[in-house]
């Protein structure tokens, strides 16, 4: 897609995105930010030209689209569904080896 | 000169004098003449105050002297028709008072001039858009319909607010008018008149916009097995406005209240009008079919194993509706057993298949919920049941007994545990439906217990799924839910002959606030334990209320909503209000210890002897209650999913200091809790056999249920090293019941699970990277 096609879609979504125009080795392109997933991504403008918008965004959060599945309380259940309390818990939780 | 500073209010009480509220009277009164300028009223309620001044120099004036100046000052400056206006209103109150004292009959009607004058200024050609869809003309005889019926105010009284609340109308010039507004500005009237029963009888339940926006866009964090989409929003909202109805009607305003403290937390108020949870036979569905109240059709007893699958799920669906929790099954595998005659162990297994995943893709019924659904499961045939004749193909009796069928019944537990192992299609763990295998004296003399025994620790191990229940010397129980158990006593385990009947239900939960009775005591062991039986006092309140509604509602038997529950299949309704149980929940045992001695409870001796001495207090409490009133108390280990967080939140706002000392979690971002129940700190780095053994002391003494957890994260035991903490925690514990729970990271772009809750999947988190890392980033770049 376009580089401009790419920025207006950023643009449209400023809730996840945010972007500024950089270059990478001597290359022009975007440095775009997902905030879901907390990550920076550089993309050349010859990347952008080369790839489709799902492509695009999909290399946003490569590899930290994930779930965490876990006992909640007496049953599992995806943590993203959990309250504050639950996932505090979670995180001071003593793991054991049982060997 | 020297000012009026106080006045003397009706009931004798004195108070600061307020300008304010001369203003208003005025004002109020030029209004309904159709007056508009409120700078004309503080003008003449200064005339009144400079008036006060000089009559009433060293005294304090009472409310009618003061109203009798107001008066005088209004007709002696030429404002006759508001005068007028502010008689007749001082007339109403004064006649409401009189009636309310009972000094007045309440018959009496309002002067035709009265009315007239209040008519002449509401000749309103106003449109209201109602509840019912529909926009109507004003009429005032609405809201006096409204009053008579729902608060019982007389009809006089009911004329007179709605006279009122039609002047205030007219004054106000407001454009559109909802039915909602009108109601509430009824209200704002009854709390005026001090009518406060009448405006708790005509409350409006509902929601704020901005509310239903956030439930219909954001997810529920409450449950989280709640999914988010518009049948999940339905429960949602439906829920919020059930839970209003149950503070309002269902509970006393001190249970209520209580409630709305934190002191106790009554669960599911959102299913204030269904039981709790229940434990089901599956003889009931086998002997009887599938025949339920405004069904659109009848089935008879399966004859097939895939048929009494599809009975048992829809049953369990059915029953999900008209209960708030679990909906447990006993013995499955041996229940199902005379079905699997001659089957091969590829047609068990597939059977074993189709069950596991009919209920953990049920994530379609009420509310988008997954059915919360348990499968006790026993490898040897329980003792109870060694003697029961077998119902099998068509509701008829086999000839033989369960004891015959345990070859059926193991291939079946072994090919449920097969499908477990495995998982679902991307190999993640089932949430539902949980298995919960019984672990008994008897399993450990059964050929083949061993094996089984690595085979369903294999399971835990690798999946987490399986629940080791330690069923020791003569006990049986029924277990579901989260930890709840139904322990068999004699008169459950005479019916083991006649099995369908075994069906059994918790009618509501209610937990105690354990570390706020600490606060309450400050160190105090005496004022500790007074607080405790404070507490149970009211949690008893509780369960007779709510005990009393769904009484009622069962009432109405075929014709009420619980008809499902009432339906008397085989001769007694299907629930069996004289065997339920109420379950006392515990939460915060940890952080109780910890404000009263100190120490907590793995801290030191002392702090967990007497965190068993609470315990053994409160249970032996229940035992007194249950013969006293005759309804079964039972102490059981809240889930506290919600409520160890509600707790601990209220806990920080109302006793900031105390909490502030105890409270577990990240109170910096809001992340706090209440260690669960009689759990130990969960930070405790105590070995797993040491923390079996140290939560499992409380379990004796709570009888509906306990659970300690062994979190795993991402260690993978071996399955034989399972099997034997497993068997040494039967032998030498009294721990209840154990599960060991590994964490799963699932990438939903590559489909892979990995062991251990990591921010990005080991398997593609390097997909995106080629060449070009991009600068200071956490992520990858994309080739140039």
């Amino acid at each position: 897609m376009s580089r401009k096609d790419f920025e207006k879609y950023l643009s449209e979504n400023p809730d996840q995105f945010s972007f500024t125009a950089r270059e990478e080795n001597g290359a022009p392109g975007l440095e775009v930010k997902n905030s879901f997933y907390d990550t920076v991504t550089f993309f050349s403008n010859r990347s952008i030209d080369q790839r489709g918008l799902n492509e695009l965004v999909a290399a946003t959060h490569a590899g930290r689209n994930v779930e965490h599945i876990t006992r909640v309380t007496g049953y599992f259940s995806k943590v993203s569904g959990w309250n504050k309390g639950k996932v505090a818990e979670l995180i001071e939780r003593h793991r054991n080896q049982v060997n | 000169m020297d000012e009026i500073k106080t006045v003397k209010k009706r009931d004798g009480r004195i108070v600061p004098m307020d300008r304010e509220k001369i203003v208003n009277a005025i004002f109020k009164a030029a209004q309904a003449m159709g007056g508009s300028d409120r700078s004309l009223a503080e003008d003449l309620a200064d005339a009144v105050v400079i008036y006060l001044n000089r009559e009433f120099a060293g005294r304090v004036p009472s409310v009618e002297e003061i109203q009798d100046i107001v008066e005088k000052v209004l007709i002696k400056t030429g404002h006759a028709k508001t005068a007028k206006a502010y008689i007749l209103y001082r007339q109403r109150r004064a006649r409401i008072r009189q009636i309310r004292a009972g000094i007045l009959p309440d018959e009496l009607k309002l002067s035709a001039a009265e009315i007239d004058s209040l008519r002449e200024s509401t000749d309103l050609a106003l449109f209201v858009r109602t509840s019912k869809d529909d926009i109507v003309t004003w009429n005032r005889e609405r809201i006096v319909d409204a009053l008579c019926r729902e608060t019982e105010l007389s009809r006089n009284i009911a004329e007179i607010i709605a006279l009122e609340v039609e002047e205030e109308i007219v004054a106000s010039k407001i454009g559109t008018l909802t039915a909602p507004l009108i109601r509430e500005m009824v209200n704002a009237k009854l709390v005026e008149y001090g009518f406060e029963q009448e405006r708790r009888r005509h409350t409006r339940l509902g929601m704020p916009l901005y509310d239903v926006r956030q439930v219909i866009t954001l997810p529920n964090k409450e449950n989280a097995n709640i999914p988010h989409n518009p049948e999940a929003t339905n429960l949602s909202l439906a829920e919020a406005i059930k839970k209003e109805y149950a503070l309002l009607e269902v509970f006393s305003p001190e249970v209520a209240d209580a409630h709305l403290a934190g002191d106790i937390h009554l669960h599911d108020l959102g299913m204030c009008d269904r039981p709790y949870c229940s434990g089901q036979s599956l003889e009931y569905v086998k002997k009887f079919g599938l025949s339920l109240p405004n069904a659109l059709s009848i089935a008879k007893p399966a004859r097939h194993g895939e048929t009494l699958l599809a009975h048992m799920v829809k049953f369990s669906a059915a029953l999900q509706g008209h209960f708030a929790g679990a909906i447990g099954w006993d013995a499955v595998n041996y229940f199902f057993a005379p079905y699997l005659e001659g089957m091969s162990d590829r047609d068990i297994k597939q059977l074993a298949q189709m069950l596991i995943y009919e209920y953990s893709q049920q994530a379609v019924a009420r509310g988008g919920q997954a059915i919360f659904s348990d499968i006790n499961i026993y490898w040897e045939v329980p003792d109870h049941f060694e003697k029961t004749p077998a119902i099998g193909p068509g509701g008829q009796y086999t000839g033989k007994t369960y004891a015959e069928y345990q070859p059926e019944a193991q291939k079946f537990a072994w090919a449920l545990f097969e499908v477990y192992l495995q998982g679902d299609g991307l190999g993640r763990p089932f949430f539902f439906p949980k298995p919960l295998c019984h672990l008994t004296n008897k399993l450990f003399k059964t050929p083949g217990a061993e094996e089984y025994l690595t085979h369903i620790c294999r399971t835990a191990a690798e999946k987490g799924n399986t629940y080791f229940v330690f069923d020791r010397g003569k006990t049986a129980k029924v277990s579901e839910c989260c930890r709840l158990s139904f322990v068999l006593d004699s008169t459950d385990l005479s019916e083991a002959a006649t099995p369908w009947k075994m069906r059994f239900c918790a009618l509501q939960n209610v937990t105690i606030n354990l570390p706020r009775a600490a606060y309450r005591a400050a160190g105090d062991d005496t004022r500790l334990f007074e607080e405790l039986d404070r507490m149970l006092g009211l949690v008893v309140k509780a369960h007779q209320q709510k005990k009393a509604f769904i009484s009622r509602l069962l009432s109405l038997g075929d014709r009420g909503p619980l008809a499902l529950l009432t339906m008397k299949t085989d001769g007694e309704t299907y629930l069996r209000m004289n065997r339920v149980s109420y379950l006392i929940g515990l939460l915060g045992l940890n952080e109780m210890v910890q404000f009263h001695l100190g120490r907590e409870l793995h801290e030191d001796e002392a702090a967990l002897r007497f965190g068993l001495k609470v315990i053994a207090y409160i249970n032996l409490a229940c035992q007194r209650l249950s013969r006293e009133l005759g309804l079964k108390f039972v102490l059981e280990q809240t889930p506290a999913e919600s409520t160890a967080y509600r707790m601990a939140k209220l806990d920080l706002a109302h006793f900031p200091i105390q909490a502030g000392k105890v409270v577990k979690g990240t109170p910096e971002n809001g992340g706090v809790y209440y260690t669960n129940s009689t759990y130990l700190n969960v930070t405790a780095p105590l070995a797993p056999g040491e923390k079996v053994k140290q939560e499992g002391l409380f379990h004796p003494l709570i009888e509906a249920g306990a659970l300690t957890h062994v979190w795993l994260g991402e260690s993978k035991p071996d399955p034989l090293a399972l099997a034997n903490f497993v068997k040494k925690t039967f032998t030498a514990t009294q721990n209840a019941q154990i599960a060991f729970s590994p964490e799963f990271t699932a990438c939903l772009d590559c489909g892979r699970v990995s062991r251990g809750l990591s921010k990005e999947c080991p398997y593609c988190k390097n997909s995106a990277r080629e060449e070009v890392p991009a600068a200071n980033s956490s992520q990858t770049g994309v080739k140039v």
